[in-house]
């Protein structure tokens, strides 16, 4: 072969490796992930007064509505938890109602006290924004007379799975 | 063989050279990108709505100018499509040049980010934005190529 043909086809190969080598691209690596979410949120202040009764009945009880909670989770079966940090005085009870969000169980009127309880369970993957909550204060008439006192309610979410 | 046959095979190898010189050319839509984002983390929540969207403006690309009267079109894609309720959007600022599709869901399939490209453009800011519904549940770690393409136009 002569040396003219060496070198065309030199160049010839010479020009296909550009060819190819040509940019025509770039890219990114992205790298990402979801971790576990569960946040819950209530709005309200509610205030309670027994000051009436049925003569030859318990005292009347009331309620406050017009709360709301709000929940998110990206997880399944996550539940919500209530409490209070003391006790409620005797002869008084103080209930919280909390409804469900879609696909989920409220324990509907549950009476509050200083150990954690279930008010709603088998929230899944959701958030939901104002949801329903109320609250009731029940007393005997042995609860006597009962100054103002406040109790902080502590709602907890619980990630499920 | 004679001097006229070697002749004209010289010139057909020539004619290849040379439009394989030109295809060179042509093909040398040189897009680069300055690295890869971080790790996008989705991990918090107002409560009451969905995840909290998070983004990355920190890396840029840079594209070479098109032979006149050519210009450059960037599309992006990615190797493998996001887990179901995750999305991840991209924007590709134009810097003055060409004109940016805006905030696009990136899936399989190529799409435009950017068309009409005339000029040099350099480290223009490349934006991701990772987001996820509830019903997207825990998301391992894990990564996405995404490609970008300069396509000559016309």
């Amino acid at each position: 072969m002569k040396t003219s043909t060496l070198l065309s086809l030199g160049a010839l190969v010479a020009l296909v490796a550009v060819n190819t080598a040509s940019a025509q691209t770039a890219t990114q690596t992205v790298t990402f992930q979801v971790t576990a979410i569960n946040q819950i949120a209530v709005t309200g202040a509610p205030s309670l007064v027994i000051n009436a009764a049925a003569a030859g009945s318990a005292p009347t009880s009331v309620t406050a509505s017009g709360n709301t909670w709000s929940v998110t989770t990206n997880q399944s079966t996550a539940m919500i938890t209530a409490s209070i940090p003391s006790a409620m005085p005797a002869g008084l009870t103080l209930s919280a109602n909390l409804t469900a969000p879609a696909g989920a169980t409220s324990t509907g009127l549950t009476a509050l006290g200083t150990v954690a309880v279930n008010v709603v369970t088998g929230i899944t993957k959701l958030n939901a924004a104002a949801l329903g909550l109320s609250y009731q204060l029940d007393a005997t008439a042995a609860a006597g007379v009962v100054g103002s006192a406040t109790r902080v309610v502590t709602y907890t979410i619980t990630g499920g799975v | 063989m004679t001097a006229k046959a070697n002749t004209s095979r010289r010139m057909r190898r020539a004619a290849v050279l040379i439009a394989l010189a030109v295809g060179t050319r042509e093909a040398r839509a040189q897009v680069s990108v300055s690295g890869s984002p971080a790790t996008m983390t989705v991990s918090a929540a107002a409560a009451g709505s969905a995840p909290t969207a998070v983004s990355n403006a920190l890396t840029k690309y840079s594209v070479s100018k098109p032979t006149a009267p050519h210009s450059y079109t960037i599309t992006a894609q990615l190797n493998s499509a996001m887990p179901a309720f995750v999305t991840l959007t991209m924007t590709m600022a134009s810097a003055g040049n060409g004109s940016s599709a805006g905030a696009i869901t990136l899936s399989t399939s190529a799409q435009n980010m950017i068309t009409g490209i005339t000029a040099n453009v350099s480290n223009a800011i490349i934006t991701y934005q990772l987001s996820a519904t509830a019903a997207a549940g825990v998301v391992a770690l894990q990564n996405r190529i995404v490609t970008l393409t300069a396509v000559t136009v016309p």
